[in-house]
This record gives structure tokens, sequence and C-alpha cells, in this order.
């Protein structure tokens, strides 16, 4: 650009002040008008008494079973698709589409599942037990983009599938419309608390496709057919997912719409108070909040998800037994939950849930006998431990500088690491992390799954086994409890498994958060899922009312 | 000044190419994995490093940057910016949907922004060191000393909490969405995202009035019997604003790191919140569709700028 010479001042710009003017007034009368209209609440939910808001954490991603697991996704999956089974209060295993619990033969290498008959999908087509083949076929097959076909290892022919050698999965059948065969090349008891929980697909809708590259197709962005409580209508990106009552679902549904809407934590607790949220799961420190709220009900419970820290055991320094004992024991777990969970919480001993766990085994606070342990394994309390978080969950925050505190009392010099979430899983990969506080998990509808975090063969990123812990004995009453098919004798071997576990303190478990949920009293029959992922089949919409 | 545009978009052209290489490898050679981001290893019962490196694969992972980069160009050539990891959906696609409620949430501040400092920049001008010109300048220290955040907070919990007037969040209420809806969902950001940004323009109009208002012009029009509100509006006013076209130009880049803000705390569907997931889930194409947009926002603003500069002033000549 160049400065050309002037022809004069004042001659050049045409900017009215009629245009200015009837701007502002414009603006200024369209936000006037929009404060001044009915009350927004009203507008929401308020008027409708079919309209359920709820809370979602996060945004979702993607509606595919295939896709990794994502704690939005599932949220979302748990609304518009149904599941053989689910998890009851107490996180054992509870029949859904399933007409009962599944049958194991007694040398646990075939297992029969049996569904309801005359279900249907949202479309009115018969869901049948060729949906259930058609999905554990995609499943269990890789090249669909699956992310769960490890879970189908024991199926009879799955490693054919999985090496292109075969088109479909051989061990699964269905004789006839209701009965799911499921035949196995080695014993594997606990297959259906593996499987029995993913969401059963269309395959009228999908089985026509090439598996190649299906976990990508549209339908996963827009699944309209569905057999869960509600059915898909929209995605609105960033705003909502628009859901509709399933007309066709195995039980009347009472709500005709539900919106599950991805807000900050703020954000929802406030719409709480103004009507615009029915429900909403909410952190111990917005509780004082929530609680004064009017016409806010809230109500906790158990889960099976823990917050723990793992020990990196590819490093010598703590690779004995007595290191780690030493290092549980020097912290007050108890103290913790009541500080940062505003006693909201549980302490555990194991990764076992329930009464798997050992019990009177526990690692009680007591400084001094850390300092000793520490003593006879001859611990160098000179150099440094770092303890690696992903800092901005404020329990998480304040547990870690109550940890480094107490760990260096007994001589531990404790340094604090907030690190990013991808930084955190590279230290894993590459055995750099000292220590790594995290949390999550659910272990408790199939126990066998205490495998994942602990077993040898599960070392991180195989696995989750991000300790990379390895007992012989534990791996070895796993495998034994794989091959039990029945229940009393399983649940023998397992709390065998768990005192083992308990003694050898592959992470250092902190306590269990309870999952804290509040409600508008105008909807009822909501019972609260303690599974921090919400994952398919612990909720029963259609139960659900709203006044 | 044909030629001058043709040559600048020319230019324009060379740097966008330019910056596109440089966002590209910054980018990969960052810290991060989107494939680990994606994948828990502990749902994989034993299949995680294999299904981490099949991923990689599909993804073109694997491959040098160079290489990665020349797909990406080949494909951005023929409007193809890529796949979302994240939102398994076209670049275009993901950043088109974002664009309509971002450009609606800054267009409205916009306006809004540019009518409250022209009226509060000729008011402190005229009334030069009184209480009106001291209180344009605290409310101006005000936009750009008070974080939007905190703005946004206060306003949810006045606003919405308080006296339920506003809705709290959102572009559109669920199952409503008609105009005025929007219009009552875009106030509160709307209005917050506008605040910060009069701050500097009425600095720049209150300066550039005041620079005006004592040129030799102004005493003629005055010598001439002119009156007061016609000096100013009609002849002062027009000539300080020439440059803030520029300034309005520049800062329209700048606004959408407001809008970035703003947009997390309303849960506002824009490019922001988009960025900063994406940022977050280190998901490559969309980081690099939004940077590229931005990289475009910028040139086009200065384009426009210095066109405009010729168009409203007659000394101004293009060549």
């Amino acid at each position: 650009m160049t400065i050309g010479t002037g022809r004069g001042r004042g001659a050049a710009v045409g900017i009215g002040r009629r245009p200015v003017a009837m701007a502002l007034g414009g603006v200024l009368a369209a936000a006037a008008l929009a404060a001044c209209s009915s009350d927004p609440t009203q507008q929401s939910s308020g008027g409708d008494t079919g309209v359920l808001n709820m809370y979602l954490y996060q945004k979702p991603k993607t509606f595919s079973p295939l896709a990794p697991n994502n704690g939005p996704d599932q949220l979302v999956m748990s609304f518009i698709f149904d599941s053989l089974y689910g998890a009851d209060a107490s996180y054992a295993l509870k029949p859904r589409m399933a007409a009962a619990p599944p049958q194991v033969s007694k040398d646990a290498r075939s297992v029969t599942f049996t569904l309801l008959p005359g279900l249907k999908w949202s479309d009115g087509k018969p869901l049948t037990a060729k949906d259930v083949v058609f999905t554990y076929n995609a499943l269990a097959n890789p090249a669909t983009g699956s992310a769960q076909s490890g879970k189908f290892a024991a199926v009879d022919g799955a490693k054919e599938l999985a090496d292109g050698k075969a088109g479909s999965l051989k061990g699964v059948t269905a004789p006839d419309d209701t009965t799911v065969k499921i035949s196995l090349s080695r014993p594997a008891a606990g297959l259906p608390g593996l499987i029995g929980n993913f969401p059963i697909l269309p395959a009228h809708v999908l089985g026509r496709l090439p598996a190649k590259g299906l976990g990508d197709n549209g339908f996963f962005t827009k699944p309209t057919v569905g057999s869960g409580a509600f059915t898909f209508v929209q995605y609105k990106t960033d705003q909502y997912v628009e859901l509709a009552a399933n007309p066709h679902h195995r039980q009347p549904v009472s709500i005709k719409k539900a919106f599950l809407k991805p807000v900050t934590s703020d954000v929802a607790t406030a719409q709480l108070g103004t009507g615009e949220m029915d429900l909403a799961q909410i952190s111990p420190t917005d509780l004082p909040t929530v609680q004064k709220l009017k016409d806010v009900k809230v109500v906790t419970a158990k889960s099976p998800g823990f917050n723990r820290i793992a020990v990196n055991q590819s490093k010598a320094r703590f690779k004995d037994a007595r290191v780690r004992q030493a290092l549980l024991s020097a912290i007050d777990r108890k103290g913790l939950v009541e500080k940062v969970l505003a006693g909201a919480g549980t302490v555990v001993d194991s990764s076992f849930y329930g009464d798997l766990a050992p019990s009177g085994t526990g690692y009680a606070y007591d400084p001094a006998k850390a300092k000793s342990l520490l003593a006879a394994a001859g611990w160098d309390s000179s150099a440094p431990v770092t303890l690696s978080w992903v800092p901005g969950q404020r329990d998480r925050d304040t547990a870690a500088t109550v940890i480094q505190s107490q760990l260096k009392a007994v001589g531990v010099n404790v340094e604090l690491k907030q690190v990013q979430a991808d930084a955190l899983l590279s230290s894993y990969e590459d055995k750099s992390y000292d220590l790594a506080l995290f949390g999550g998990g659910n272990y408790a509808t199939e126990p066998s799954t205490v495998a994942t975090i602990d077993a040898c063969d599960q070392a991180y990123p195989n696995g989750g086994n991000i300790s990379r812990f390895c007992d012989g004995e534990l791996d070895g009453l796993l495998k034994k409890a794989d091959t039990i098919a029945e229940p009393a004798e399983r649940k023998s071997v397992f709390q065998q498994a768990a005192k083992v576990e308990n003694a050898k303190v592959p992470y250092l478990w902190l306590y269990n958060p309870d999952t804290i949920w509040a409600y508008r009293t105008r909807l009822s029959g909501f019972e609260p899922s303690g599974v921090p992922t919400n994952e398919v089949g612990f909720w029963d919409m259609a139960s659900w009312k709203l006044s | 000044m044909a030629a001058y545009v043709i040559r600048r978009l020319l230019v324009n052209v060379l740097v966008f190419l330019l910056i596109s290489v440089g966002i590209f490898t910054l980018v990969r050679v960052a810290p991060g994995d989107p494939v680990r981001m994606m994948v828990d290893p502990e749902q994989m019962r034993g299949g995680g490093a294999a299904f981490i490196e099949a991923k990689r694969q599909e993804l073109g992972l694997d491959q040098p940057v160079v290489v990665q980069y020349g797909h990406w160009l080949s494909g951005a050539l023929r409007g193809d910016l890529g796949f979302s990891y994240v939102g398994h959906r076209p670049v275009g696609a993901v950043l088109g949907e974002r664009l309509g409620p971002t450009l609606q949430l800054m267009g409205a501040a916009l306006v809004v922004a540019l009518v409250v400092a022209v009226a509060l920049g000729v008011a402190a001008a005229v009334r030069r060191n009184t209480a009106v010109d001291y209180g344009a300048t605290v409310l101006g220290l005000a936009a750009v000393s008070v974080p939007p955040f905190f703005l946004g907070i206060v306003a949810i919990y006045v606003f919405s909490l308080k006296f339920g007037v506003l809705p709290s969040a959102g572009m559109t209420t669920p199952g409503d969405g008609g105009p005025l809806d929007q219009l009552r969902h875009l106030v509160l950001p709307g209005l917050i995202l506008a605040f910060v940004t009069a701050g500097p323009f009425t600095r720049y109009v209150r300066s550039g009035l005041v620079d005006e208002l004592g040129a030799d012009y102004v005493r003629t029009a005055e010598a001439k019997g002119a009156s007061k509100a016609r000096v100013v509006l009609r002849h002062a006013l027009r000539n300080s604003l020439i440059p803030l076209i520029t300034v309005v130009m520049y800062q329209i880049p700048q606004m959408l790191a407001g809008a970035v803000v703003i947009e997390q705390v309303f849960a506002w569907p824009g490019m922001g919140q988009l960025a900063v997931s994406s940022i977050g889930q280190h998901d490559y194409p969309v980081i690099v569709g939004f940077a590229l947009y931005v990289a475009v926002l910028v040139l086009v603003c200065n384009l426009v700028a210095d066109l405009l500069y010729a168009v409203v002033d007659p000394r101004v000549s293009l060549r």
C-alpha cells in the first residue's frame, strides 16, 4: 500500500448518522426483547413434563460399540442400545434382553445365551439371535476397526477371523431365533461377564455392509435403529443429543423425549437450579451448592472404580513387595476420603470388589510400620521419587499433595509432577515414571478382568498392567478361575487370588469415590449407577417417569 | 487496483503455503500421539500394542512427516482437508458446521462493540477530562483487564441462576431453536465478547477524535458557524474513524481468542470449542484445518483493511 497525495481532509468518509442510530437501536431492542421474554426454565423443560434433560460430562465422539470405550459415548449408547446382560446395584450380572442367566457348561468350554421372545428393533423389525451373532462377529473382527476383539480370544475361530483366514466367527451360532451358542477353544467361564453387556447391533441395517471399515460407517454417527429405551434422533454437535422414546422397547417407556447435554460441570450445576437440567452427576466439591437447590434431590452410589497409584515395578527399587506395602501403610487413606471426598468414598485394599476382597488384611495408616518395612527393604531415601498425575480433578490434586507430605514423613522423597494425559501414557510406555496417580476401572461384574491390570502378559500397552506387576501365583489363580463353571468354587478361587494380590500390592489402592447424582424431584424411578463410565446395561430408563 | 489485488492474492497464497508447512510440521513434531489418546489398552485384553500399531498405519502416522504433508497437500488442493480422528467425519464438514455459530457470535459482538465504542469514544473526546471521559477510560480498562471467563460465570450466576431471565448455556434450547430462542442464547456471550472487544476500540475512537478536533479544518468549520454536533459528527468523527478500520480488521482474528473462552463458558458450539477439544485429543487434521482457517482470516482481514483504506480515504492509492 502506498500513501498518495492528499486531496483535502474532511471530505472522504461517508458514515452517516442514521445507519449507526438504526443499528444501535436494533441491537438494543433485540437484546431487550430477548431478555424480557418468557422464563427460559419454562421453555426448556418445566413446561413439558415428557422431556428429560440430562448432563453429559464430556462431548460424545461416536456411538459405536466397536470403538474404544469412551465414557460419554457409552452413556449415550446406554439409552439407544440394549444388551443381553447388564448389572444390578451390586454389579452382579443381570439379564436384560436375555431370558435367563448365561448357561456355562461344566468344562467351561461352551456358553449359551437365551433371548426373550418377541424382541423388536425400534423400526419394528424382529430382534433375534442372528443379530447377536452378527454383533459378536463384528466385535471379534479387527478388520471392522473393533477395539474389542481381544475379549473374544477364547471363542472358537477367533484367531482365524483375526488373521483374515476366516470370514466369520466359527464358534458363535444361532440354532434358533432366541438361542446363541458359543463354543470355546479353551475354558473361559468369565466370557459372559466380558461380552454380555455389549450393545447388540441391527443385522438388517449393517449386515450387508463389508466387514472392513464397518466401524467408520455413518450409522455410528447417526444410529437411528436401536433397541434401547430411546431412539436416536440427532446430535446437534456440542449442544445436545436428542432422543425419543422407543415404541418397540421391551418395556413401555414413559418419558417421551430426552436431551443429553454436554456442558461444563459449573453450568450443569447452575442448570439444575434453573430447571434446564433434570439429572446430573456431580463432584463432591459441588455437593454443598447442589444440596441447597430447591426441588433437587441428591443420591449416591458405591462405585466399583477406584483411584490408585501405579508403582513402576520395572524399576529395581520398587520390585520388593515390602517397599510397596510400606508406601501403602504410609498413606492415611481414611483421612484422604474425609479430606478430599467429604467422606463420600470407601478405602479399598484390593482390586477385587465386594466380598471377594480380603477382610482384616488392610493397610491401616501406620508410619512407624512403613519406616520399618522400608528399612528392611534397604530403601534409599535420598533418591527422589516422582508422583505424576494429570491435574484438573480436585480430589486428585489435593490427594497428591497430601500423599507427598505423608510419604516424605517416612523417608520417601516424593516430587510432584503434573503432566498432560498423553505424557502420562507415554511414561507408562517407556517405563520412565515412578508413581502415577489415576483412576477408573470396573472389575466388579467379572472379577477375572482384574487380570487386565495385574497379569504378566498384560503389561502396558498390550494391556492395562501399568505397574508392570508380575506374579506367577496370581496369574495361575486367575487362569484357574476361568476353567471353573461352578459359581461358588469360582468365587473361592477369586478370594484366594485377592489375598495374593493384597499381599503383593501391585498398586497403591487409595479409595473408591462414591458416584453422586442430583436430580429434579419431578423425575422418579431413577436409581443411581456407580459406574464411572456409565457402561451399557446399568440403567433401566423405561422405569423413569416425569411428573 | 486490480493488479494490486492480484499481486496481494498471489503473495497470500505463497504465505498460506508456508504457514501450512509450518503448522503441519509443528503439530506433528509436538509431543503427543493421537492414537495413544484414543485407545485404552485396559479394554483390549492383550491386544493393545497390535491395535495401536494398526491404527497408526491406518492413519498414516507411521510415515515420515514429509510424506504425510504431501498426502495432505494433494488432498487439500482438491478441497479435501482429511478426516477427523475423533469425529469420524471430513474436516471440511466439521469446520463448516462450527463456522456459522462462531461468525454469529463474533458478528453480533463486533456490531455491538463498534456501536458502543463509537458512542463512548465520542462522548469521552468531546467531554475531555470530565467524569464522562474518566468513566469511559475506566470501562475501557475494565474491558481489557477482567478475564472473559470470569464475566461469563458472573453473568450466568446473575442472569440465569438468580433472576432466570436468560439461558445459561448453549446456542438453542433443545426442542426449540427458533430465532427468538437463538437470540436469547446469544445475548450473554455476545454482550461479554462485545464488552471485551469494545475496550480498545473506545480508546482508538477517543484519541483519534481528540486529534481531529484540534485540526485546522475543524476550527474553520466552527468559524463558519457550524453547530458543535455537526462539526463533531459530520466532519471530525468521519476522519477519526479511518484508522479504526485497520484496528477493527486486525482485531477480528484476535476476537477469535476471546471467542474460544466465551464458547467454553457458554457451551457455544463454535470454532473455539472445536479448537480446544481437538488440541486436547491430538486430532491433527482438525487442528491443522483450524489453524489454517485462522491464517486465512488474518490474511483476508489484512487485505480487506488495505482495500477499505483506499476506498474510504482518497489520499490512499493502491498500486
